[in-house]
């Protein structure tokens, strides 16, 4: 666990050095919308130093295949209509740890997901006031974060039509206050329903280009083969393909693992469940070990790009250890495997989950 | 003559092979110290190395990674490196479970991702030691293969006699 100055709950530290903080199951468990001081953080390379005074003398440029150049202050950047977004961001290597046979990487178990809402302007407003020229097919985007010895920069893209959605925002605030430093101060992109390397912090320029980024995390990072590949293979870099939308998943996040309880009374079993682009339809729970699966509740609190929230009420009926299991279902059909599709960089592990628990006389 | 140069090599080769399996093999403090001068610091701390389990083409890969990016490693230096890490941070190590309690507060991070990188909580929840017998299993922890931040060590042992103190 981390304390982190402004940050006043537990996190699992990933990474001391750049900050990679994954969110107890417990802290999400708290509410629909994640804390500030619960989000995950997930930094590639260190922090930019960004204080107040820089933050308001900022300036985000756009260029490349535009018909004209800008540079825009934070102010010209607000004068644009103000629209926001709940999102839920999670991390491609979410539950890497489960890779078998094991990759490289941060071994994020279940809490590299969290949910906030994101209120900025439309990426769309910018780049019309830039004038997209019609070759103009990605958006490479950089962020003030700046690598270390040899490096690569931390500079990706997004392909035009999904930049000019009306959803995917330039944010500036996050859960309605100014974007902490460590979720990107001031200028966050935010790709909502996209895996959440796409939503770059500090931004600081968008650049129109007929070809997607070129570099490491774009031609090599944040790729999956185009089939499925027997575990632990290698896989030719031709076969791979961006990671773009979240599948669907769904995470116990109470009760915590292994615990114990007095036999006779329901157990709350609750999480959630999400799944990029789509609507989560339906969860199931099983308690038998997938016999059988009955529907779980789910919650009132949604939004467009956001996690939903389950509920299941269970009686065990003896004593005994119980393993229940979540199974999410989305509007695209897409159910949650009951095994993971390996790949080389243990990404979209989103297989059914599973929490062991415990009754007792 | 070339018989002669022949004969010396050898004489040195087998001279040379004897000083080095006579003189004593790092311990696994010292190369954990040495792990962390050169793969720790500049641009990365030590939990991001602790929390992989890989074998050894794993590794191989992940340091010459390092090296394109930037890392030196000298050619001496490689190898032992190698070895270490995959002695250290191999794939049999179990898979962590953070989602159990853990006491929190301060070195609660090195109890999570140091301690359990090797065993459940049990050996250690089970335990009433006071600092000089914390300090002690630190130790013989680190002397059978475990790594602990060197810089961080006092903490971890303040963290387990915090909670697991001596009644």
């Amino acid at each position: 666990m981390f304390q982190m100055p402004g940050f006043k709950q537990n996190m699992i530290v990933r990474s001391d050095g750049p900050i990679d903080l994954e969110t107890p199951l417990s802290s999400l468990d708290k509410a629909w919308l994640t804390a500030i001081e619960d989000h995950y953080v997930r930094c590639h390379l260190p922090a930019p130093r960004v204080d107040d005074t820089a933050a308001k003398a900022w300036t985000l440029s756009i260029d490349g295949e535009v018909n004209r150049s800008l540079k825009l202050s934070m102010d010209e950047i607000r004068k644009n209509r103000e629209v926001s977004q709940t999102v839920t961001l999670e991390c491609s290597g979410n539950g890497r740890v489960y890779s078998n046979p094991t990759v490289p990487g941060l071994q994020w178990e279940k809490g590299a997901v969290s949910n906030a809402k994101w209120t900025g302007v439309a990426l769309r407003d910018v780049l019309n006031a830039a004038g997209v020229k019609p070759t103009g097919k990605h958006v490479i985007f950089n962020g003030a974060d700046e690598p270390m010895a040899s490096i690569p920069d931390f500079v990706r893209s997004i392909p035009i039509e999904k930049a000019m959605h009306p959803d995917t925002l330039i944010a500036y605030k996050m859960n309605d206050v100014d974007i902490p430093l460590i979720h990107g101060k001031p200028l966050r992109l935010v790709v909502p329903g996209w895996e959440a390397a796409a939503s770059c912090k500090w931004l600081v320029s968008l650049r129109l280009s007929p070809e997607e980024a070129d570099g490491n995390f774009m031609r090599n990072a944040y790729r999956i083969p185009n089939r499925n590949v027997a575990p632990g293979s290698a896989v030719d870099p031709k076969d791979m393909i961006p990671y773009t939308a979240l599948d669907v998943k769904s995470i116990f996040t109470a009760p915590r693992d292994d615990s114990t309880f007095k036999f006779g009374s329901p157990i709350e079993l609750r999480g959630f469940a999400w799944a990029g682009e789509a609507d989560i339809t339906r969860v199931d729970i099983s308690t038998d070990f997938g016999r059988t699966w009955a529907a779980a509740e789910l919650g009132t609190d949604k939004a467009r790009y956001a996690w939903r929230r389950f509920r299941y009420s269970f009686r065990p009926p003896k004593i005994g250890a119980y393993l229940p299991l979540s199974r999410a279902t989305d509007s695209q059909g897409r159910v949650q495997p009951v095994l993971p599709n390996w790949n080389p960089a243990g990404y979209i592990y989103n297989v059914i989950d599973k929490v062991r628990i415990n009754v007792e006389a | 003559m070339l018989k002669r140069k022949l004969i010396v090599c050898a004489v040195l080769a087998i001279a040379s092979r004897i000083a080095f399996s006579q003189s004593p093999a790092p311990s696994n403090a010292e190369m954990a110290r040495k792990m962390e001068a050169t793969c720790t610091g500049y641009c990365h701390g030590p939990a991001l190395i602790a929390q992989q389990r890989l074998d050894r083409n794993g590794w191989t890969r992940e340091i010459d990674k390092m090296v394109r990016w930037g890392a030196v490693v000298s050619a001496v230096d490689r190898d032992p490196l190698i070895d270490y890490l995959v002695r250290t941070f191999n794939v049999n190590r179990p898979l962590p479970n953070s989602f159990k309690a853990a006491p929190a507060g301060k070195g609660s991070d090195l109890f999570q991702t140091y301690c359990l990188a090797c065993h459940d909580e049990r050996p250690i929840t089970s335990r009433r030691l006071d600092k000089v017998g914390w300090t002690s299993q630190v130790d013989q922890m680190i002397k059978w293969g475990a790594y602990v931040p060197t810089a961080r060590k006092d903490e971890l042992v303040e963290y387990l006699t915090t909670h697991w103190g001596a009644r």
